[in-house]
This record gives structure tokens, sequence and C-alpha cells, in this order.
């Protein structure tokens, strides 16, 4: 049963193309408009780490629930939680452009807030300051990967090792980990992504995020077992595999769903301006953006997949696994862009540097891959993985 | 009861199942398959369909979504509409009772169509009892017809046993 994956030099020279294309695009860009530039880095970062969170998350669950049916596949979201250290580098890069980004590092200067928003920073500054923002982030990464590289160390050491030690060890790591990912990734998105606009805030806007990174998490481990798949691996895919797989796309996108509408609808009836503030930004910059948003994450999912003979269909998983992770993109768009530059611009600065991080997380994602079994042998649930018939 | 029937006790469901394609391959009919709780395979196996869950959509499409927005719409906005913090009243809260209300109408109506169909319900009368099926006996019913030889049931009786069943019963 042993197969490994082998990381073809046209994958490398293509995932390294793209990051070259990420870089050009970003230096033209630092050098046209630097706001833009940066924004554009964190949205790339945040989607791949987002996707990276969600699978970690993915993994976690599975170790705690014991679910056998998906442990033939979980080197896959092994292998994209090692994007997380290359976030974290880029995410310290970040400090750089911290001043283009977060108008809260330079409140005083003219024209940004007035009198009594200048009040509600000065209470809001002994959270939201340089120093404790940076502390933070290297808390959170410090955190994510120790974890995330544990259970890597205790999956490897299962392939050599065999028996239950290691599963147990793992199950127990996974309670952690899901602990400390809630905790964490709330406080994460509240720092990069809400503190944007640091008037406004939204109690929900964490969970949503949180559930959204979980969504397209195992939507690309759903493409990657695919692709893998059509590629000539993991032949024991079958249409209980993939059911259940599109069990785990179907659920979050109703729970995504959900969370948008109740922070949409709160907002709205509540009507405190520091709080629509954010959604009246938003709807007057395009109206189209912010239903298109709800449309590609929750209605075309959410219908497409309702009927049985659908859900277990590969391409028809591939076409709504591509149309959510367009609206993985529009979501994350949606809640950087005006805060951190005022305006939607879309041009090819916004595609090449996502191609770029595109770039890197295939190849990271890819390198993990190859560097272990893709298929984990000695796993207590293996045999009931690869003859998974029950749906 | 109207006719007799074959009645095959197992404790085993692996068992169960083996016991199940053996008499599927002698050509015999199984009746019916009682088990404790529910198994995906004996779905498979004996071809069982089911088109409740069509129901349950239609039923949450016209009864939930339609039906509950029309209710909503005649008491908010035509019958009695309040005018609440200056929101308009066909507003987006309908979603939220709409939502709640959906699931209300088709777990109703979808439970309410499995006791027509399957003829149970408060005050009905049991089909079928056996010391056991709740707790953990797993139950092959194969119906005795009347062009049924000695042989036959001879046959059906090895059958079971071969397959492990503890008891092998008739009623």
């Amino acid at each position: 049963m042993e197969e490994k994956f082998t990381f073809s030099p046209k994958l490398k020279y293509f995932s390294f193309a793209l990051i070259a294309i990420g870089i050009i695009t970003f230096i033209i860009g630092y050098m046209s408009n630097p706001d833009r530039a940066w924004a554009n880095i964190l949205i790339g970062n945040y989607y791949f780490l987002a996707l990276a969170i969600g699978a970690t998350f993915f993994l976690a669950i599975q170790y705690i629930s014991q679910s056998g049916w998906s442990s033939a596949f979980k080197r896959i979201p092994e292998s994209m939680a090692g994007y997380i250290p290359i976030a974290a580098i880029i995410m310290l890069l970040m400090i750089f452009g911290m001043s283009y980004l977060y108008s809260w590092t330079h409140p005083h200067e003219a024209g940004i807030f007035d009198e009594h928003e200048l009040h509600l920073l000065h209470h809001k500054a002994p959270y939201l300051n340089v120093p404790f923002f940076i502390a933070r982030m290297v808390i959170y990464f410090l955190l994510w990967v120790v974890l995330t590289k544990y259970l890597r160390k205790l999956s490897m050491k299962e392939d050599i090792e065999g028996g239950l030690d290691n599963f147990k060890k793992s199950e127990l790591y996974s309670k952690i980990l899901i602990f400390v990912l809630a905790i964490t990734f709330t406080f994460a998105a509240f720092d990069w992504l809400m503190s944007l606009e640091p008037i406004w805030f939204s109690t929900l806007f964490s969970v949503k995020n949180f559930i959204s990174a979980f969504y397209h998490g195992s939507a690309v481990i759903v493409l990657i077992a695919i692709l893998l798949y059509n590629k000539g691996y993991i032949q024991f895919l079958n249409k209980a595999h993939l059911h259940d797989f599109s069990k785990y796309i179907f659920m979050p996108a109703i729970l995504f769903g959900y969370l948008w509408y109740s922070q949409y609808m709160l907002i709205w009836y509540a009507n405190i301006p520091e709080e629509t503030t954010y959604f009246i930004t938003r709807r007057g910059l395009s109206q189209n953006l912010f239903v298109l948003n709800v449309m590609l994450n929750w209605a075309i999912p959410f219908v497409v997949l309702l009927p049985n003979f659908l859900a277990k269909n590969k391409n028809v998983l591939i076409a709504v696994i591509i149309i959510i992770l367009v609206g993985h993109y529009v979501d994350i768009y949606e809640e950087i862009m005006p805060g951190a530059t005022g305006e939607y611009t879309f041009g090819f600065i916004e595609v090449g540097t996502f191609l770029g991080f595109a770039g890197l997380f295939i190849f990271s994602t890819a390198h993990y891959l190859s560097k272990a079994n893709l298929i984990p042998i000695n796993h207590p649930y293996l045999n009931e993985s690869l003859h998974h018939s029950a749906h | 009861m109207e006719n007799t029937r074959i009645i095959g006790v197992y404790d085993d469901e692996k068992k169960l199942f083996a016991s199940i394609d053996s008499i599927q391959e002698k050509g015999y009919e199984i009746a019916d398959v009682i088990t404790p709780f529910a198994i995906e395979e004996i779905f498979e196996k004996l071809n069982l369909k089911t088109n409740i869950n069509i129901a349950a959509f239609l039923y949450a499409l016209f009864g939930g979504v339609i039906g509950v927005f029309l209710f909503l719409y005649y008491t908010a906005v035509f019958d009695y509409p309040l005018n609440i913090g200056g929101k308009p009243p066909l507003s987006l809260t309908f979603i939220v009772i709409i939502f709640v209300g959906t699931i209300f109408v088709t777990v109703l109506l979808t439970l309410l169509t499995f006791f027509i169909r399957d003829k149970k319900g408060p005050g009905a009368k049991e089909h079928f009892q056996y010391p056991g099926i709740t707790d953990d006996k797993f139950l092959i019913l194969i119906d005795k017809s009347p062009d049924f030889t000695d042989k036959d049931v001879k046959g059906i009786n090895k059958i079971l046993t071969d397959g492990g069943a503890i008891k092998i019963d008739e009623k």
C-alpha cells in the first residue's frame, strides 16, 4: 500500500514561475501604490493561511472524532499545514507595511480620524499598539507552527513504528489544537482584518472568518484529493469518500451563510453608527460584490450539493470548489480592500500577487506531500478508510 | 398475521450480512430485516429505496419557505403592520422566522408522511414483536408462501443455521 507522490519538475517550475510573477507584481505595485501592494500581500497571505488553518482544523476533528473514512487522506491536510511557517515569515515582513495598512498606527495624522474617533482609539490603545500587535502575532504563529509540526512528527513516527501510542498522542494534541486555534485565530482575525477599520467592531466577525477558513480549507483538501486521483494516485477513492467529503463542503457552507447573515442582520437591525459604517462603505462601493460574496460562498454550493448524485460527482465537486475558492477571494477582498485602501481596485497587481501566493502554497503543499508516504500505512483506521463503502 | 414467517435470530451483524447474501443467492425473498440500529449495508443489500428526502425537500420549499413567508407577509405586512424601530415591515428579519419555521414544518410533515406510509403512530397496531429486537438481536424474516415445500423450508433453515443464527423460529 506504499505510495509516494513525486513532485514533478514541471509542477515545481510552474510554482516557481507563479512566485516570480508575484514578486514582480508586488515590486511594481509597491512603486506605484504601496497601500494597494501591501493590501494585496495581506489578502494573498491571509487567503492561504486560512486554507492551512482550516485544513489543520479538519485534521484535528478527524482525530478527535476518531473517524475512519478520512484516515487515508490525512497527509493532504498535514501537507497544507506546511504553509503556516511561510505565512509567518510573510506576516512578519508585513510589519514594514503596517503604517500603510493600519491607520491606528498613526492616528494623529490629519484627516483620518475626528475628535470622537480619536477618543475611542485612545481607549483601544492598550490592546491596539504596535509592540503588542507584533508580540501577539509571534505568539499565534509559534503556537500554530509548534502544534502542527508536532502532529506531523507523530504521524511520521507512526509510519515507522506503528502501534496505537502515536495515534493516542495525536488525539490528545488535536484536542489541545482546536482550543488553541479557536482562541488564537479569533484574535488573529481581530488583529489583522478587523483592525483595518479600528473604529468598527463585530463580535461575529472572527467566528465567520474561522468557519470560512474551515470551509475553504476542507474544500481544498477535497480538490487536492481529486487531483491526486486524476493523476493516478490514491486509486481507492470512491463515491462514498466523495460523498463524505462533499458533506464537509455542504455543512460549513450553511454555517458560513448563517454567520454572514447573522452579522449583517444584527448590525442592520441595531443600527448603531459605529457598526453600520462597515456595511455602508461596502455596499456603497459595490452592491454587486456584496451580494456576490454570499452567492458564491453559500447559495451556489448549497443548491448544487443538495441532490445526492451531484454531491458524489468528481467534476461537479471540482466546479463547486473552484466557485467557492473564488468566493473565498471575494470574501477576503471585501474585508480587506475598503479598510486598507478605501476603494475597490482590481487589476493585474491583484491577480499577480495572488498568483504568487498560489505558487508558494502549491510549492509548500507538494513539497510536504512528496516528503512522506501518501497513505499513512500504519494508521489504525486505515483499512476502514480504504474499504469505505457505507454512505 | 396473514401468513407465517420464518425468523432467523442473530447476535452478530457480520454473520447477518453473510446470511442475507446466501439467502438471496438461493433465490429466496427476504421480507424484512430487523436490527436494533440502522445499518447502511442492509439498505444496499435489500435494495431498499426511499423518496422521503425528495418529499422533505418539497415540504421545505413549499410548506416552509413559501408557506411561512406568505403567512408572515399576511400577518406582518398586510393585516397588521407595526412600526418597530423604524424598520420596514417587510424586512430581513423574515429570514430568521422562515429558517426556523421551515425546519418545523418540514420535520412535522416528514414525520407525518413516515407514519402514514409505515402505518405507525399513536394507537397503531404493532406490526411485529419479538423478544430482543430493541436490545441486541438481529432478525431476518422470510415470508412462508403457500407454495413452499418442506424441502424449501428445510433449505432456508439450513442456510440460516449455517450462517450462524442462534435460533430459528416461526411466527
